[in-house]
């Protein structure tokens, strides 16, 4: 066991950075990569709208979110406007009503009276 | 907001912990990205030389692979989990697709580096430890490049990294099982073939 101990610790030493020679790379190799961060900043910075929203209503902000409330604000547009033209309908349809009624009452007299006067004719 | 934070100092970044720099690096801060190359640059170069069989072009691309997935999409990374084992795994990754795709050759020019600095002094015993010491490392490497290169992976994760058992088999993708029947086929290996450089052992 105590062996097998030694030996671990053999490779440990041998296994280690140090040990194997290898030194700090040269941070011209990511020059590259770390432009593409630097490029991150800008929509960063077009999210950052996003994150205040979001913040405000104190949660994680997602498209399906947003999609969402689209739809619900759509629908609510459509059925608000729907409402609207049928109070307009039921604003004017007394008139036409009242309207219709007169003149039928018209030709209820009308006919009253020719009906009255059939039989007369008849007789 | 953004201006402030690229505005911070290097001593700032140093404080945080790494899951913390990767949520900085999303934000576009550069200063996170060195720090983080500062901190794992190193070990993942050593990790791919070993793997790489001692190619340091190869390493030195691969490394470059692994910063420019950690750039272009730092949101893929989970900060629920550690960010070691996710480098670990992403360098994993792009071993496995320079072993699928590219030869993985020897680099003929690797120079064994200076072996054991603690032993000083130019007596015939110290130089008979160099020798042994030197010899042993060649050893290791030999075995370790002859190796599948899941079973090197292991081992140099466990020996190098000193990862534990459920760590290497998060980054290998395995059950904690297989990555202990490689460790152990591994050590087996290197015991007979390193035996001669330790007679104790015998």
């Amino acid at each position: 066991m105590k062996m097998e101990n030694a030996f671990d610790n053999i490779l440990r030493k041998e296994m280690s950075l140090h040990a194997s020679g290898v030194e700090h790379p040269d941070p011209l190799l990511v020059f590259e990569a770390r432009q593409v961060v630097l490029s991150r900043t800008k929509r960063a910075k077009l999210g950052s709208f996003r994150d205040v929203v979001s913040g405000i209503i104190g949660m994680a902000l997602r498209p399906a979110h947003v999609g969402l409330c689209g739809l619900l604000l759509a629908g609510g547009i459509i059925s608000w406007n729907g409402l609207g033209s049928g109070n307009g309908e039921s604003v004017s349809e007394p008139s036409a009503q009242s309207a219709l009624t007169f003149s039928q009452a018209t030709v209820c007299v009308i006919s009253n009276t020719m009906l009255t006067s059939i039989p007369t004719l008849r007789n | 907001m953004n201006h402030a934070a690229d505005m911070r100092s290097p001593e700032h970044y140093a404080i945080l912990h790494d899951e913390d720099l990767m949520h900085c690096v999303c934000r576009g801060e550069a200063g996170a990205f060195d720090e983080l190359y500062f901190r794992y640059g190193r070990s993942l170069l050593a990790y791919f030389t070993r793997m790489l069989n001692y190619n340091r072009a190869s390493a030195e691309d691969a490394l470059q692979d692994v910063f420019l997935k950690l750039a272009e999409e730092p949101e893929r990374f989970d900060r629920s989990r550690s960010f070691k084992t996710w480098i670990f795994t992403v360098a994993s990754n792009i071993c496995k697709n320079y072993y699928r795709f590219r030869k993985v050759r020897s680099d003929a020019s690797h120079v064994f580096p200076a072996l054991f600095p603690s032993i000083e002094g130019d007596g015939f015993a110290a130089l008979c430890s160099r020798m042994d010491a030197c010899g042993f490392r060649r050893m290791l490497d030999e075995v370790l490049s002859a190796l599948p290169p899941e079973k090197a992976e292991a081992f140099i994760l466990k020996y190098q990294e000193d990862k534990s058992i459920a760590e290497i088999a998060a980054i290998q993708g395995c059950p904690e099982g297989s990555v202990k029947s490689r460790l152990h086929y591994t050590v087996k290996l290197l015991e007979e073939r390193l035996r001669i450089y330790n007679p104790q052992l015998s």
